[in-house]
């Protein structure tokens, strides 16, 4: 595969509702076309993340979900059940990375919920929510 | 004139004084508090104005009374015209109530006007503006607190937003305009 430049690895990261309603996918360094394709890869992945809910979790960081082909999908659950996940095609990211992104990106998250203005479980639109994870990823690279 | 700068430095220590003293909430409690019940303003109200409006009545009613809490715990003596009474609101009582002190700049040549600059507000914390609230002043309770507060030592004034970090500015900024001085009611004559 001809390697493409990406940040960390970090392809896709995303938000989804307690409801499996996607709230939020960002995709880094791909085109729109393959954009769409991130949009069902995290779809899918919400099947695993019910298989390892049953199990009665202790822990928020779901671990690998699903390796497709190109991309690694990692899982997360906040205590709210809004999962978030990290797509990435770096074959050699450690998990510490993945744990301490998921931190992060849970962090961020939760702050942008204080806005008064959002409305719970909506589609996030935020551009400084957006800035801060785009920020995240980069300070991955 | 310049504003003696000793006295202004009084101030400052006076409002890191009352606000060591006061009881304190968590912060988050104070932000999520406000936030929501201006959200719902604008559910209820659907009009931007009209909640401007609301906050800023809401701000007088607490400002009519504030006033007396304010002078009793701060140890702050009567005010001596509009320009101290300005300081006193920026170096001590936003500071006592709102953990934050302002800046008191932009005096008009009459020493009827004026800046106060907040570089900091909780009340911002975490709040995001998307276009639809454009004309919204966020945290107009500020204003009607200063206007009631003013009130009752006999000042009337106006106070409104001019800028405001939640739509972009650098700072937030609220202006001042003394009206006139409100002659105080005598009880009736004695002879």
């Amino acid at each position: 595969h001809p390697h493409r430049p990406t940040l960390m690895g970090v392809t896709c990261a995303a938000v989804v509702g307690k409801g499996n309603n996607p709230l939020y996918v960002r995709t880094f360094g791909v085109s729109e076309d393959e954009a769409l394709r991130f949009h069902f890869v995290v779809h899918t992945s919400l099947d695993v993340v019910e298989e390892r809910r049953v199990g009665g979790l202790s822990d928020l960081y779901l671990g690998l979900l699903c390796p497709t082909d190109d991309y690694k999908v990692y899982g997360y659950i906040t205590n709210t059940n809004a999962k978030l996940f990290l797509v990435t095609d770096d074959i050699d990211i450690k998990e510490a990375d993945i744990k301490s992104f998921f931190r992060r990106f849970h962090a961020a998250f939760v702050d942008f919920v204080c806005n008064p203005f959002y409305s719970m479980d909506t589609a996030i639109t935020s551009a400084s929510f957006d800035r801060e994870v785009v920020q995240l990823a980069r300070s991955y690279q | 004139l310049p504003f003696p700068i000793r006295m202004a430095k009084n101030y400052a220590r006076q409002g890191d004084a009352a606000f060591a003293k006061v009881d304190k909430i968590n912060a988050e409690l104070l932000t999520l508090t406000y936030g929501s019940m201006v959200s719902q303003l604008m559910k209820d109200f659907e009009d931007v104005e009209e909640v401007n409006k609301q906050l800023e009545k809401m701000g007088y009613n607490i400002g009519l009374r504030l006033v007396d809490e304010f002078l009793a715990k701060s140890g702050v003596s009567r005010c001596e015209g509009f320009k101290d009474a300005v300081e006193i609101i920026a170096k001590v009582g936003l500071k006592m109530f709102l953990g934050v002190a302002a800046e008191v700049t932009n005096w008009n040549t009459t020493t009827t006007e004026c800046s106060l600059v907040l570089t900091e507000n909780p009340l911002n914390d975490f709040v995001e503006l998307t276009e639809q609230y454009n004309a919204l002043f966020y945290s107009n309770i500020l204003c009607g607190v200063i206007r009631g507060a003013l009130e009752m030592v006999q000042m009337r004034v106006e106070c409104r937003f001019v800028k405001c970090q939640l739509r972009g500015d650098d700072v937030s900024e609220m202006r001042i305009t003394l009206k006139e001085m409100i002659p105080e009611a005598y009880a009736g004559d004695e002879e």
